[in-house]
Order: structure tokens, then sequence, then C-alpha cells
């Protein structure tokens, strides 16, 4: 009940004044295209029902296994695509065994591309799309070197769909049926590649959303380590009969690379929020989140678990004027305590052209080095072009349900959009007039929907201020009568209805009356712009056959009339609804205790209904 | 997969095993029939695996970050092997003379460039060392980054020479060449009757006597059995460098 007279007070106080519409994010600066190299088969192009579009480049690095490279999005509304990520791929797979017997470094020693890299059946992307790559290997004997390539089916590109990607209902329980409901299924697109690497078999995944976030998936299926039935009760888990077998507990230690450029900015900045218990307040303790920039490259360790970093472009703002960013997002992330290049979370690093793997590196420029030996090589650097190595562990102790082929067990995270843009990427137009507090009401029913502004009551205007700094529209003026519309105009005895009406004089009570036997229906209350409605209920005395409703403003006498049509009496009260076995529909208006009351009913519509039924302006619209 | 297909080898007929059930020729899948393994939906193919000419004047080139096209593949490994940065005395696994070719790959950063590069990964089994070309197709040059103890994984090609280096060493293959018998019924004699994986093997603290493989080329080794499953490997490491088989723990 507090929120409904919450709401009652807001009604109250709306009124219609000419506000200022977003109808699209406006792009702030627009940057110039992205640039784009690559051109055919090895570009992604992908657009959405929502206006999204994902643009990038892909192959596959014989040791990378899947790169995604100038990787750009386009939020609905902009001229042109934005940079998220220079480039993306695993930067190393560490696994070592609990047995302490083995450790392997997948991506380093054996890679995912070339020989590892699987060829994929229509069979197993049976949505999707099939894209080849090349495999390539050259023999050298006796001084003479051959090379070869074959290209095989490899990138399985599949579109996916995701139900309750939002959703919103203008409802109030007193009418459920009719109100706005905002919903969507959000669209996707996945990039698959599948690496054998001996008993193990990797699914590299990545996802793009039509919001804008970015997932990072590793699927670990194939077998059980042949190698590694050695284990004790606490190194390994029995997968055989009885305790026999005991197959090691092993770390799946991926991490990803991922090379930002957000915008094309030439500053990115990286920034730690941390959130920590405050004062006592009126109801819970206040809660405190600060941001602090990461100056130098780090090792990053959450503080606790709501610890969260974000890539920040300071200098690329969107139409709110809020600094666009990245931020990551951890399902769960299990860090290997045991070496300790896999403790951070993330290193944060400095873009350079040699550091290419999270550990044992490859290049002969900075030959072995790992992620720990990049921070503190270049700690008293300004942290200015993030580069992050994201470890998303997982620690895998063998089920039975592991053989055979192993289930596919995924380890992910994933990147969203800050600020990106001023709204979500989805936002439907019904609410694309909401862009910070709304304020008074919203009417959703327009398109793009309209956001009107509360003006100050009267009794909170300083007297000293001349009425013409806060003018007040007069909508009854000039008006010759009052208008009404009626949900329905066939209507059964004691069925609720709809009524909305204006130009009626500013906060008079209406009268509403059946005729042509005078039958009082309720009362309305009329808001500051001498708008009505709400819902009230057909008097179960109504006689079945053609009658009137006209409804009077006690202060105006201004009338407004509108024909229906009683049908017979209802056999049983759950007619009224039409949806006896539909749980609260059933239970529309009829079967409340306070439905008999009609004041009671006009409270809640005022509550509620004001809120989201149209009113008439007669302001232009203006956007901005 | 692992070893370099060639017609001496045991051609295996792609096959999927796609819930439970063998499908060699074509895959059930909803009720209708699929195309094979080979093929994907929409027109992807795989390709015959082919010996590429040797291309030594500059091809065509397609944009930075496209896949590079055999021509361009057959040229970047021309430019890469015969730089002046390459060893007169340089070898490859086999003691012959020329470079072994490890990895050819678009490189993974510079992603903004205009020019066509290339990364290729070569060994100099003379010198122990690892030699990143960083191939610039369009000015036709190259950039050479060299060091030893860099070990990037072993090709195909190394594996297959590794192989023949354990089997060659007959007290060292002696407990695998009886697992192997006792399993399959039959000598293990050559590397088609296993699949075989090789991974660079880089010591560390904790692994006892391949201190070697420091600096020479060492592959770690993983024999499947044919629908079996695997042999123990875990007690040696081929040093290539020296043509013999270390023996670890
Ligand atoms: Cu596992």
């Amino acid at each position: 009940m507090k929120r409904m007279s919450r709401a009652i007070a807001l009604a109250a106080a709306a009124v219609a004044v000419a506000a200022g519409l977003a109808v699209v994010p406006v792009s702030a600066a627009t940057a110039a295209a992205p640039t784009v190299n690559c051109s055919g088969d090895a570009r992604i192009e992908k657009s959405f029902e929502n206006g999204t579009e994902w643009q990038m480049c892909w192959r596959i690095d014989s040791k990378h296994g899947l790169v995604l490279e100038q990787v750009a999005v386009k939020a609905p509304g902009e001229d042109s695509y934005r940079r998220v990520l220079d480039s993306v791929s695993l930067g190393q797979l560490n696994v070592p065994y609990d047995t302490g017997k083995n450790v392997w470094n997948d991506i380093t020693s054996y890679g995912f591309g070339n020989q590892y890299l699987q060829k994929l059946s229509a069979a197993e992307c049976t949505t999707g799309t099939l894209r080849d790559y090349g495999q390539a290997w050259s023999i050298t004997r006796r001084g003479e070197t051959t090379n070869y390539l074959r290209t095989i089916p490899s990138l399985c590109i599949t579109d996916t769909t995701r139900d309750l990607a939002y959703r919103s209902h203008e409802q109030t329980w007193g009418s459920i049926e009719d109100a706005p409901l905002f919903t969507a299924t959000g669209q996707a697109f996945d990039l698959t590649i599948v690496s054998k690497v001996d008993w193990y078999e990797y699914a590299t995944k990545v996802e793009f959303t039509d919001e804008g976030a970015i997932s990072f998936n590793l699927g670990a299926t194939g077998d059980v380590s042949y190698e590694d039935f050695d284990a004790d009760a606490t190194t390994g888990w029995p997968i055989g009969t009885d305790a026999a077998d005991y197959a090691a507990s092993h770390w799946h230690n991926a991490f990803w690379r991922l090379d930002f450029g957000l915008d094309g900015q030439a500053l990115q900045q990286v920034e730690q929020y941390d959130s920590t218990l405050g004062e006592p307040g009126e109801q819970a303790p206040l809660m405190h989140t600060t941001g602090a920039t990461v100056e130098h490259p780090a090792n990053l360790v959450p503080a606790a678990d709501t610890t969260w970093w974000r890539v920040v472009a300071p200098e690329s703002r969107n139409a709110d004027n809020h600094a666009r960013s990245y931020e990551f997002v951890f399902p769960g992330s299990q860090l290997y305590q045991g070496n300790p290049i896999t403790q951070p979370l993330i290193s944060v690093t400095n873009y350079a052209d040699c550091e290419q793997f999270a550990s044992n590196n490859l290049n002969p420029a900075c030959p072995n080095l790992s992620v720990l030996d990049y921070v503190a090589n270049s700690a008293d650097a300004a942290l200015t072009d993030p580069v992050a190595w994201v470890n998303s562990g997982f620690h895998h102790v063998v089920r039975d349900e592991d053989q055979s082929p192993m289930q596919t067990h995924w380890q992910s995270f994933s990147i969203m959009p800050r600020d990106w843009t001023a709204q979500s990427m989805s936002t439907p137009d019904g609410r694309s007039c909401i862009d910070g507090d709304p304020g008074g009401e919203i009417h959703s029913d327009e398109s793009p929907c309209e956001a009107v502004e509360p003006t100050t009551p009267p009794e909170t205007t300083p007297p000293t201020e001349t009425p013409t700094e806060t003018p007040t529209p007069t909508p009854t003026e000039g008006e010759d009568a009052p208008s009404l519309s009626i949900s329905s105009t066939e209507l059964s005895p004691g069925e609720s209805f709809e009524l909305e009406g204006a130009g009626f004089a500013a906060d008079e009570a209406v009268e509403v009356v059946l005729h042509s036997e005078p039958i009082t229906v309720g009362t309305l209350t009329a808001d500051a712009e001498g708008v009505i409605a709400g819902t009230l209920e057909l008097p179960a005395a109504a006689a079945a056959g053609e009658h009137t409703i006209v409804v009077t403003g006690a202060e105006s006498g201004l009338t407004a009339e509108v024909a229906v049509t009683v049908a017979s009496a209802p056999t049983g009260a759950a007619a009224a609804g039409g949806g006896s076995g539909a749980g609260m529909l059933a239970f529309t208006g009829t079967a409340l205790p306070i439905a008999a009351a009609s004041a009671a009913v006009v409270l809640l519509a005022a509550g509620g209904l004001l809120l989201l039924l149209r009113r008439r302006r007669r302001s232009a619209i203006t956007s901005a | 997969m692992q070893s370099p297909p060639s017609n001496t080898r045991t051609r295996r007929l792609p096959y999927a095993i796609l819930g439970g059930g063998v499908v060699a020729a074509a895959a059930i899948v909803g009720g209708f029939m699929a195309i094979p393994a080979v093929s994907g939906a929409n027109g992807a193919e795989s390709s015959e695996a082919r010996a590429l000419d040797e291309v030594t004047s500059k091809p065509e080139l397609g944009s930075p970050r496209d896949p590079l096209s055999p021509a361009e593949l057959s040229y970047a490994i021309h430019l890469a092997s015969t730089d002046a940065s390459v060893p007169d005395d340089v070898t490859s696994v086999d003691g012959s003379a020329a470079p072994q070719v490890l990895s050819v790959d678009i490189p993974t950063r510079n992603v903004d460039s205009p020019d066509r590069l290339v990364d290729v990964f070569l060994f100099d089994y003379t010198s122990n060392q690892t030699f990143l070309q960083t191939v610039d197709l369009t000015a036709g040059s190259v950039e050479s980054t060299a060091r030893q103890g860099v070990q990037p994984p072993p090709s195909p090609d190394e594996v297959d020479y590794a192989f023949g280096v354990f089997l060659g060493d007959p007290a060292a293959s002696a407990a695998v060449r009886a697992e192997y018998a006792a399993v399959a019924g039959e000598e293990l004699e050559s590397i088609d009757q296993l699949a075989v994986t090789g991974g660079a093997f880089v010591p560390d603290a904790g692994t006892l006597g391949a201190d070697a493989c420091s600096i020479d080329r060492c592959v770690e080794m993983q024999f499947r059995v044919p629908g079996g499953g695997y042999l123990d490997t875990t007690g040696f490491v081929v040093d290539l460098s020296t043509e013999s088989v270390i023996g670890i723990k």
C-alpha cells in the first residue's frame, strides 16, 4: 500500500509539460568508423532485430586457436561502429593435476589450431553455419621442404535467442489484462571451434548479444585423462567400481587475453570498485561503493565477492555524458593457488607487441615470460592501453558421469557494456523516453514514448515566485466538451470496465451514472489537467439492453457520455472475468472484497492506472 | 590427424559417432540424413591436402587479417627461410640443410596494420634457436628475432620424427612396445598403428632427468591405440636435438 500511495501522489502532481525526448541515444562526438582489415568469409557481420550490429574478423591461430580481431559494435541509432576489442583469444590453458604429477600448458606446448583443430560436421552445428579454415604443415627431409595446406569446416556460427531479455508490465493487480507489457526475446550469436589435445577436447565459444555483451566460454569434453588414475581419496575421486580407479582432480586454468580498444580511444583506464558497509541508515546500514583507478599494470585479486572492475574510455562519452566502459562479469572463477601465475583473477598490462601468452611466452623478444613478469617489468608505467589477462579457472573433481565421453563442462565470464549507450541497446520505443528519473508519468503507448515531468505542486512553490516561472497548463480552457471513452461497450452486470476522459476542471470530482434509469456507478476524480481515468464496475442491478453512461463534473457541470450495451446477467461470478481457470485473471474486480466499494476502486485506479493511461497533450512533441 | 597425411599412410574414412550410434557414411540426425562428417552445413567442405607450389615472387595479397592463400603461405615460408637472418649452417630435424618450419600465422599483434604481415616460426637444429620471422609480404621484407630456449609446439613433422627416434631405441621403447603388443596383439612397428600427439617439453623444477631440454628441442608424446586407450608414455621425452630418448621422472 505504501507504493500505491506514492503512485497516487505522483499522479496527482503529474502535469503535461513539454518534455525533451531522447528518441534514440544520440552519440557524442562520433568517431571515425573503426578499421576492419578482413574480407569475405574472414569477416563476420551480424545485425539484430533491435538494431544492434556486430562486426569483427576471425581466424584460427596455430597456438591461440580462435582469434577475434577488430571487434566493434554499433548500437541502435548510432551512425557507425565503435571498437570494443582490438583482439581477443586464449592466452594459455594451464592444467595442473592435484596429484602433483602432471602439468599441461595446452596452448604453448600443443596449440588449438592446425593439427589440433577439429573438423566440425554438420551434425554438430545443426542450427548454425560452418566456415572453413586452413590447416598448414611443412615436412622437411633431405633438405627439401614441402608445404601442405587443407581447409576444414571448423567454425560454427550459431544464432541464439533468450526469452525474458527484459520484462516490464505496467500492471496494477486490479487490471491485469489491458496494461502494456514490454518484454522481448533477446538475440545473440556465438562462434565455436573445437580443438582436440589428446584425451581432452576443448570448445572455444564466444557469444555476442544484442545488448552489447560478450561472453567467453571454454568447454571441456573428450575423456578423463588415461594417465591420471593414480589419485587417492583426497587428490581424486573413484569413478570405477567401489573404491577403485581414483581419477585425479585437476584444474583447467584458462587465460583469455583481451586487448581493449574502447571506441578507438588512446586513453583507456582500468577501475576497481569495492563496496563497504557504512553507518546505520533508517532501515538498513548504508553501503558505499567507491571506485579507484588502477594506475599501473597490476595483478588484480577481488577484495570481496562484491569487487568488480571495468575498462573505461574517459574521453568517450555517451549521450548522458557518461564515459563508455565495459565491465567484467564473473559467474564464479576458481583461482588455483598452487602457481603464482593463477592467483590473480585478472592481470592488467599495457599492450606490448611481444606479450602474447600468459605464461611460457613464445615470442623470442620476451621469451618464456608470464603475466607476472609483464606486470613486474612495467610496474611504474601508467596503465593507459590495457590488455586484460583473465584467469577463468575451474577445479575439476571428476564424477562418474564424466565417462564417457565426458559431459562438456563450461567455464565462462563475460564483459558487458556499462554506459556505452545512455539506455539499453534493446530499449523498446515505449520506454525510450526514460533516461534518468522519469518524474511523473510515462506515455508508453506513444511511439516513441513521452515522459511527462511533474510540475511543482502549488503548495511547495514559494509565494514570491511569479506565476509565469512555473506555467501551469490550463487544459480545460477553450475546450468545448470533455471527451470520454470506455474499455468495452458491451458489458455484463457486475463486470469491470475502464473509463478514460479529459477536459474536466482540475481536481474536480466526476460522477459516473448509468442511464436511462439513473444508477450511480461511482465517482472519479479529475487530476490537475482535468483528466479522469479509472476502473469501475457495472452495477449488478443493471438491466439488459441499451444504456448510456453519463459523467458529470461536480464543479464544472461539464458532461460527457458513452453508449453501452448491457448483456443478460451472468451465470456466475467467474464469467465476469472471462477466464475462470486463469488464476488471478478470474478474480479481476469481482472476487475482491473491496470491489463493491466504488471509492476503493477509484483510489486504486487513481494510483495505478493514471500512470499508464494516455493523456491528451496540447503541446507539440519536441525532440532533443 | 597427428601425422601428416600422405599416400603411404593408412587412410581412414571420416566417421562420426553421434549419440551412441556409429555413423560411417551419413549421420542420421533428427530423422533426416545429413552428409557425413566431412561436409558442413552451408557448403563448407574439407579440401584435399595439397602440396603447395613453391612461390618465390610476390603473389596477389589478401587483406591484412584474411587467412593466407596457398600462394601467400608458400611465399611467406620462402621469404622467411631464405632471409639473411637464417644461419648458413641451418639444419632441420633430420639434420639436412634447411630450417625446420614450425608454424605460419597472421601475427596476433598490430591488428590495425595495413601491411600483410605473417609470423613464420622456424627452428634451427644446429644452433637450437627458435626464429620468429615476421614477414612483410607487402614489402617483401623479414624482421627476425631468434633465441635459444624458446620452444613452440612441435610440428607434425617433428612429432613424426620423434616417434622414429623413440621406436629406434630398443631399450627405451621396450615397455611401450610390450604394452602395445599386449593390447593390440601385434608388434608396434610404425606410427600408423597409433594416434600420436606431441607437445613441446619444457623442463620445470619438478622434473628430473631432462635438464638438456632447457636448450635442446624436446617432445613429450601421447600414444593412443585406435579404438582403445592410451599407452603409458609418461616416463620419457625425445630430445630431437640429440636424437635420443631421455627418461624423466
Ligand atoms: Cu577436467
